[in-house]
């Protein structure tokens, strides 16, 4: 039943970052199709969650902040919720999807340091215990609310990819979404996908070379996006208890079965700041980082 | 648990990441079809029984699912009827004398359900031998709690047998029993999962066996099995499932079941069993089973006129005992492209020794009745 297998090799851009699959397929119609699929199902995702879509699902769900009524919510946006109360449970409120909105005073156009007066304006309305939801809805009780999915949706999408080529019958590949890795299974030589962790001082260099047969790695960190103010540089994770930018790690990167698991915790790691570096040791992750001080440190299987 | 499988849980629950849980409906999109061929024999010439199955499971529309369920079993040798002293006053088994040939058809449907959370049942069947007309109703529900980690089964039935001895008219009777079962399945984390499955019964009517006698050593005569015209059962199944996966996926069962009834018996059962995948579709399945039973208050060997009671039974299955069993399973699979999905060949060997001496807090008094079986089985199985 076994045919030639052909490497497919495609390069695109989605979820705003660039994006890069890989699989061995049976056909060239099994590729075209599957290609096909990957494509449909990254829109269907951008539709649903991007923030930057006025009409996305969760833009109609911040739309309604304060209004009054909840919006009806299925069950993928259930077990995202879901996930999410999971991981400000675990970082005791410091991972939360209501702090997206200090992005405002952040932004990468902005040249000064906002105001406390302005962070502490900002600072209302965030809190992940505010927001009411059960299975069936979801409702943010203040207007200017928002709910926001970073560190959480594209790591999911990269999961949901590999698993949707999965049940096309593909069963080697590598999906990468703006850095963002998940291996459906190793080349049909048995061996494993090189997986390259770049160095976070050096943009052209690599500070580590994997090779991944299965999992997902997903890195948090100011790679590229980050702001100068005054010749200080400003990570984009921002702590949600003081409406500050984190400070103490430059880079996290955490191996894990999921790619959305992996995601959550390299932001968590980042959040942690000074103490992120310890806490990874302490829960015996699979990670690499590199602190502020440009200092690097893995704990990495076989490395 | 650790923070990483604390979140692999969570992520878990998410659709994308678990194909399966896409939509809700069945799990199984497949026809799925079951050949089985057994073999059971006991040493000593004693029982031996040839059992056919053959199970179809289909899907209909969206939510429903059928299945049917046949099976043949020829039953063939001599089973024990009587135990009676000799003048060393050593126990002697009488077995039946002349070889016995018997046939049980089955038949048994089902109509299941599935909604979001709940899956539903239905179902009923027939079996019939020359001396034993069984009929019976079941129903059943089964609920996926707390994003699908927790399920909780429930299921009941209702059974009417009627009994009449072959070659013996004047033995017969009816029996009415009820069998409910509230089971729980928590998965416990990526790895591992465990299970509680606790069963009553209740069971009315003719319960003894038409087949059996019992010896009254002071006069020499023989009497019918009689047992109390109604039994309460309750067990308790407790099973934890463990994956290996630096053991090439490999899982550990481990079973403990505990079984009291209101005849007298107690029973105690330890089952181990690994599933190890090796390459290409492979897998072999080593087990290993160890079961305990002290005897109904109304069974002895033999009786006396003054302590035969209105309830008496010497039969083999009603004595303290226990048993050592070891098996070993062999199964190949072979994923396919075409029309028939997935082919899979099974085959078992288990080989059990039954003997007084190894129940817990036995006497070993009743080793005359020691005796082991085998049962070897084959099966195919094809899902289209």
């Amino acid at each position: 039943m076994q045919g030639k297998l052909r490497l497919v090799n495609h390069a695109f851009h989605a979820m705003g970052s660039p994006c890069h699959i890989q699989f061995y397929a049976l056909s060239r119609l099994q590729a075209q199709e599957a290609k096909q699929s990957v494509k449909q199902c990254l829109e269907k995702l951008e539709q649903r969650y991007s923030r930057y879509r006025k009409d996305s699902f969760i833009s109609v769900i911040n739309n309604g902040s304060g209004l009054g009524a909840a919006s009806k919510i299925d069950a993928e946006m259930a077990a995202l919720l879901a996930y999410a109360d999971q991981c400000f449970q675990e970082s005791e409120g410091l991972f939360d999807v209501t702090s997206g909105i200090l992005r405002k005073l952040w932004s990468l156009d902005k040249t000064e340091i906002p105001s406390e007066e302005q962070i502490n304006e900002c600072r209302q309305l965030i809190g992940w215990n505010k927001v009411e939801w059960t299975q069936n809805s979801v409702y943010l009780p203040q207007q200017g609310m928002q709910l926001d999915f970073g560190g959480i949706v594209k790591e999911y999408a990269a999961d949901s990819v590999a698993q949707l080529l999965k049940s096309k019958g593909i069963t080697s590949g590598i999906i990468e979404l703006g850095g963002d890795i998940k291996v459906i299974g190793p080349r049909p030589s048995g061996q494993g996908w090189p997986v390259a962790i770049r160095n976070p001082l050096e943009k052209d260099q690599q500070s580590l070379q994997l090779t991944i047969t299965h999992g997902a790695v997903a890195s948090s960190g100011d790679y590229e996006r980050f702001q100068e103010i005054d010749g200080v540089r400003y990570s984009h994770i921002l702590n949600p208890k003081t409406g500050m930018p984190t400070t103490g790690l430059r880079a996290v990167s955490i191996l894990s079965e999921h790619c959305v698991v992996a995601g959550s915790i390299a932001t968590l790691a980042m959040l942690k700041g000074s103490k992120g570096f310890n806490w990874l040791q302490e829960n015996e992750l699979d990670f690499f980082c590199c602190l502020d001080g440009g200092e690097i440190h893995q704990q990495m299987p076989g490395y | 648990m650790s923070l990483i499988n604390r979140l692999s849980i969570a992520a878990l629950a998410l659709p994308g990441i678990v194909a399966e849980d896409a939509h809700a409906g069945r799990v199984d999109e497949t026809f799925n079809t079951d050949f089985q061929y057994a073999h059971y024999e006991e040493s000593n010439n004693r029982m031996g029984v040839d059992v056919f199955n053959l199970t179809a499971v289909a899907p209909i529309g969206e939510n429903f699912t059928a299945s049917l369920d046949l099976v043949r079993d020829t039953m063939s040798g001599a089973s024990p009827v009587m135990n009676v002293r000799d003048d060393q006053g050593q126990v002697q088994q009488f077995l039946s004398s002349a070889s016995i040939t018997d046939e049980r058809d089955a038949l048994t449907a089902s109509l299941g359900y599935a909604f979001d959370e709940v899956d539903i049942s239905l179902g009923g069947g027939v079996s019939n031998e020359n001396d034993y007309f069984s009929g019976h109703v079941n129903a059943g529900v089964s609920w996926a709690l707390n994003k699908k980690l927790t399920t909780l089964n429930l299921t009941g039935s209702v059974a009417f047998d009627e009994i009449t001895a072959t070659g013996r008219p004047e033995i017969n009777g009816r029996k009415t029993s009820q069998k409910y079962l509230l089971g729980l399945t928590q998965i416990i984390n990526k790895d591992s999962l465990i299970q509680s499955n606790m069963t009553f019964a209740y069971h009315g009517g003719f319960l003894s066996d038409p087949y059996k006698r019992v010896y009254i050593e002071d006069t020499g005569n023989q009497v019918n099995d009689a047992r109390p015209g109604n039994k309460f059962q309750w067990a308790w199944l407790t099973r934890y499932v463990h994956h290996f996966k630096a053991a090439n996926k490999a899982a550990l069962h481990a079973d403990y079941r505990l079984y009291v009834d209101d005849w007298g018996v107690d029973a105690h059962t330890v089952e181990l069993s690994w599933y190890q995948p090796i390459a290409d579709g492979w897998q072999i399945v080593p087990r290993f089973r160890y079961y305990t039973q002290d005897k109904a208050d109304f069974y002895q060997a033999t009786f006396n006129s003054s302590n035969l009671g209105a309830v008496h039974s010497s039969d083999y299955r009603l004595a303290g005992f226990g048993s050592l069993g070891a098996g070993i399973k062999l199964t190949k699979s072979f994923l396919m492209s075409g029309f028939v999905k997935e082919v899979k060949l099974q085959t078992a060997f288990d080989y059990n020794d039954r003997k007084a001496s190894y129940q817990i807090g036995g006497d070993s008094s009743g080793s005359f009745d020691d005796f082991s079986f085998y049962m070897v089985t084959a099966s195919i199985n094809a899902k289209f």
